[in-house]
C-alpha cells in the first residue's frame, strides 16, 4: 500500500505588487511514493522546498499544481480524514492559548477520538515535570519534545515530522530516533524532513533528496552509499612529505586520488587500500604523528547532488 | 488500533469547548465579565439612585436603562476582541497545531464564531444578572417581558458582530490590519457612517449633483447597516429598543423596515461575512 502519493507537485509563492508582481518557485513538478511501514528521509539544504512539500501534504498551503494523497485521501478535500491518522510534528507551530504541556497532549488526544495516557505519551518524550507548566515558558527542545507527544497521540498509521531533532540535545536526537524506530516496528509510515544527515541515515530506510525545489534522488542508503563509490579517506600528519612518497602512494592498488600540502597526506581510496597506504607512509624516512580516516560518507554524496558538482 | 473519528459535530463542540476555555485561562472572559457587571451595577445604581429622587411619581424601568449602552458595547467588545483572534493564532503558529490535529478550516471558523460568541453573550448576562438584586433593593422595577426580549436580542447582537470580527479576522494578514478593520467597522456601523455611503452614491450617479428627494433605494441601502438592522428587529420585539442613539426607527417602517425582514438582514450579516471569510481562508496559505 502507498503511504504518500506526490503526482507532478508545483508551488509557486506570488507576491503581488502594485508596480510589479514576482514569485518564487518552492517546489518544480515533484512525483514521489513512500510506501507503508516505510522509515523515509526527506533531505535537501536550506530553502530547498522540503516545509513546502510538508505544508502541501498537511493541507497547510494549496499546490500551484498537482496533487497530494496521503494514506488513500486527497489532501486537499479530505484533509480532515488524513490527519485523523497522522501525527503532525510541524514546522512553526506555537502554543494553543495559556496551556499547559498536558493539557496541550490531553487536547491532542480527545481530537482524535483517542484513549491514550498522557502520562505515557509525556514519559515517552521524557516531559513528565514540566508538563505542569504553560507551553509558553518552554524552550525550544521542550515544544519539540511536547510537540512529539502531540504527534503520538491516537497511534497514528502515518508519522510526519518537520525537522524534528531541531533544538533537540544529543539525548533528546537519541530519544527521538529511538521513538521513529519503535513507531516504525509497531507498523506505522513515518516520514521526515532533516538537513542532518546523520540523523537520517541512521533511522531511514529510504531518502529523498530535495534541491532548489526538484527531486534530485529518491534512493535507499544502502543503495546510496554504493554509488558515492565506497571510497573512504586516510589523512597523513608527516614531520615532513618525502619526495618519492606520493609515487609510492600512487602505485598502491585501490588509491584514486592524493593531495598534499607539505606535511599532511589526504588519500582518497577503496577500503582494502587504507592498510597500505598507513603502512607505506609509516616505512618512509618521516615521522608519522596523526592518521585519520573516514568511510564514505552521505555528506560527500549531499554535496555532490545538491550543489551540482560532479 | 485505530479508531473512529469524532464527526463533523463532535469536532465543532471540541473545538468551541477549548476555544471558550482559552477565553478562560488568558482570563480575556473574566475581563469581560467583569465589564459588563461593572456596567451593569453602576447602570441600576444609577437608575435606583433617579428612582429615590423623584420617588412614586415616575415608575423607573432596569432593563430600559441598560438596553443602550449594552447594546453599543456589545459591537465594541465583539469587534475589539474578536477580530484579532485567528490572525494571532496564525502569527503564533498556535493555528498551525490545531489545523495538524483532525480539524477543518470549517471548524476552526465556526468554532471560534460560537466559542468567542458564548463568552461575550455570557458577559452581556452577567450586566443583567449583577444590575436585577441592585436594582430590587434599590426600588428600581423590572420587566419581566423586556428581560427576556432584551436578552434574545443581545444575543443575536452578539453573534452579528461576532460573525462580521471573525471575518475580519481571517482574511486579514497582521493584527494592526485586523484592529484597524474592526474599528472602522464599529464607525461605519454604530456611528452610521454606512447612512453617508448610499448619499455619496447618489450624488456621483445623478452626475455630481444632489436630487431634492431620495430615490426609495437610498432608503434600503440605509436599513441594511446590521446595527440599524438590529434596532429595526429589536424595537419590534422589544419597542424600548427605539431609543438606541444613532438609530431611530421609523415611525412607518417599509417592508425591508419590519422586524422579520431586519432579522434576515442580520442572518445575511452572520452567512455573509463566515462564508465569505470561510471561502478565502480555506485557499489561503498559512
Amino acid at each position: 500500500m502507498v503511504a504518500i502519493e506526490f503526482s507532478g507537485v508545483s508551488k509557486r509563492y506570488k507576491r503581488r505588487g502594485i508596480i510589479r508582481s514576482n514569485s518564487v518557485t518552492a517546489l518544480r513538478n515533484v512525483d514521489l511514493t513512500v510506501e507503508e511501514g516505510e522509515v523515509f528521509g526527506f533531505l535537501g539544504p536550506n530553502g530547498a522546498g522540503k516545509s513546502t512539500a510538508i505544508d502541501i501534504m498537511l493541507d497547510y498551503v494549496q499546490p500551484t499544481s498537482g496533487s497530494v494523497r496521503v494514506l488513500g485521501h486527497d489532501v486537499q478535500t479530505d484533509s480532515v480524514s488524513v490527519r485523523e491518522r497522522t501525527g503532525v510534528l510541524p514546522d512553526g507551530y506555537g502554543p494553543i492559548g495559556e496551556r499547559t504541556g498536558r493539557e496541550h497532549v490531553e487536547f491532542a488526544i480527545e481530537s482524535k477520538n483517542a484513549t491514550d495516557d498522557p502520562e505515557e505519551l509525556l514519559e515517552r518524550v521524557n516531559m513528565l515535570g514540566p508538563d505542569a507548566y504553560p507551553v509558553d515558558q518552554y524552550s525550544k527542545g521542550m515544544a519539540q519534545r511536547l510537540m512529539l507527544a502531540m504527534a503520538l497521540a491516537g497511534e497514528p498509521d502515518l508519522l510526519v515530522l518537520d525537522e524534528p531533532s531541531t533544538g533537540l540535545d544529543p539525548n533528546g536526537a537519541r530519544t527521538m530516533r529511538r521513538i521513529v524506530r519503535e513507531e516504525r516496528d509497531r507498523g506505522a509510515t513515518v516520514f521526515f524532513s532533516s538537513h542532518i544527515l546523520e540523523q537520517v541515515e541512521a533511522v531511514c530506510d529510504r531518502v529523498a533528496i530535495l534541491d532548489a525545489g526538484q527531486l534530485v534522488t529518491v534512493d535507499s542508503i544502502d543503495h546510496l552509499r554504493e554509488t558515492v563509490g565506497g571510497m573512504a579517506r586516510v589523512t597523513l600528519e608527516l614531520s615532513q612529505v618525502p619526495a618519492d612518497a606520493l609515487d609510492r602512494l600512487s602505485s598502491i592498488d585501490g588509491v584514486a586520488e592524493l593531495e598534499t600540502n607539505g606535511t599532511t597526506i589526504e588519500v582518497a581510496c577503496e577500503n582494502r587500500a587504507k592498510a597500505p597506504v598507513i603502512a607505506a607512509c609509516h616505512d618512509s624516512p618521516a615521522t608519522v604523528s596523526n592518521v585519520s580516516t573516514t568511510d564514505p560518507s552521505l555528506d560527500e554524496l549531499f554535496a555532490t547532488v545538491t550543489e551540482g558538482v560532479a | 488500533m485505530s479508531q473512529a473519528g469524532l464527526g463533523f459535530l463532535g469536532r465543532l463542540l471540541l473545538f468551541t469547548r477549548e476555544d471558550v476555555q482559552d477565553a478562560v485561562r488568558d482570563r480575556q472572559a473574566h475581563v469581560l465579565v467583569g465589564m459588563f457587571a461593572l456596567l451593569g451595577a453602576g447602570l441600576a445604581y444609577a437608575a435606583g439612585r433617579t428612582a429615590r429622587r423623584t420617588s412614586a411619581q415616575v415608575d423607573i424601568e432596569l432593563v430600559s436603562q441598560l438596553l443602550a449602552p449594552v447594546t453599543l458595547l456589545i459591537p465594541l467588545v465583539a469587534l475589539g476582541v474578536v477580530a484579532p483572534a485567528l490572525v494571532e493564532k496564525r502569527s503564533t503558529g498556535s493555528l498551525t497545531v490545531l489545523l495538524g490535529l483532525p480539524f477543518s478550516r470549517q471548524t476552526v471558523v465556526l468554532g471560534t464564531l460560537l466559542g468567542r460568541s458564548i463568552v461575550i453573550a455570557m458577559s452581556a448576562l452577567a450586566a443583567l444578572l449583577v444590575a436585577a438584586p441592585i436594582a430590587l433593593v434599590m426600588g428600581v422595577s423590572i420587566d419581566g417581558t423586556l428581560f427576556a426580549g432584551s436578552l434574545l436580542a443581545f444575543f443575536v447582537l452578539t453573534i452579528t458582530f461576532t460573525a462580521i470580527a471573525v471575518a475580519i479576522s481571517v482574511v486579514t494578514k497582521t493584527s494592526t490590519r485586523a484592529s484597524f478593520a474592526a474599528f472602522s467597522a464599529y464607525v461605519v456601523f454604530v456611528f452610521q457612517l454606512w447612512t453617508v455611503l448610499p448619499q455619496i452614491l447618489l450624488y456621483v450617479v445623478s452626475g455630481f449633483t444632489l436630487p431634492e428627494t431620495s430615490p426609495p433605494w437610498v432608503d434600503f441601502v440605509v436599513a441594511l447597516n446590521p446595527m440599524t438592522a438590529f434596532t429595526n428587529f429589536a424595537g419590534g420585539l422589544v419597542p424600548a429598543f427605539e431609543n438606541i442613539p444613532f438609530h431611530a426607527v421609523p415611525d412607518n417602517p417599509a417592508v425591508y423596515e419590519r422586524p422579520l425582514f431586519a432579522f434576515v438582514i442580520l442572518l445575511g450579516w452572520i452567512g455573509g461575512p463566515l462564508c465569505f471569510g470561510y471561502l478565502r481562508f480555506r485557499k489561503t496559505d498559512l
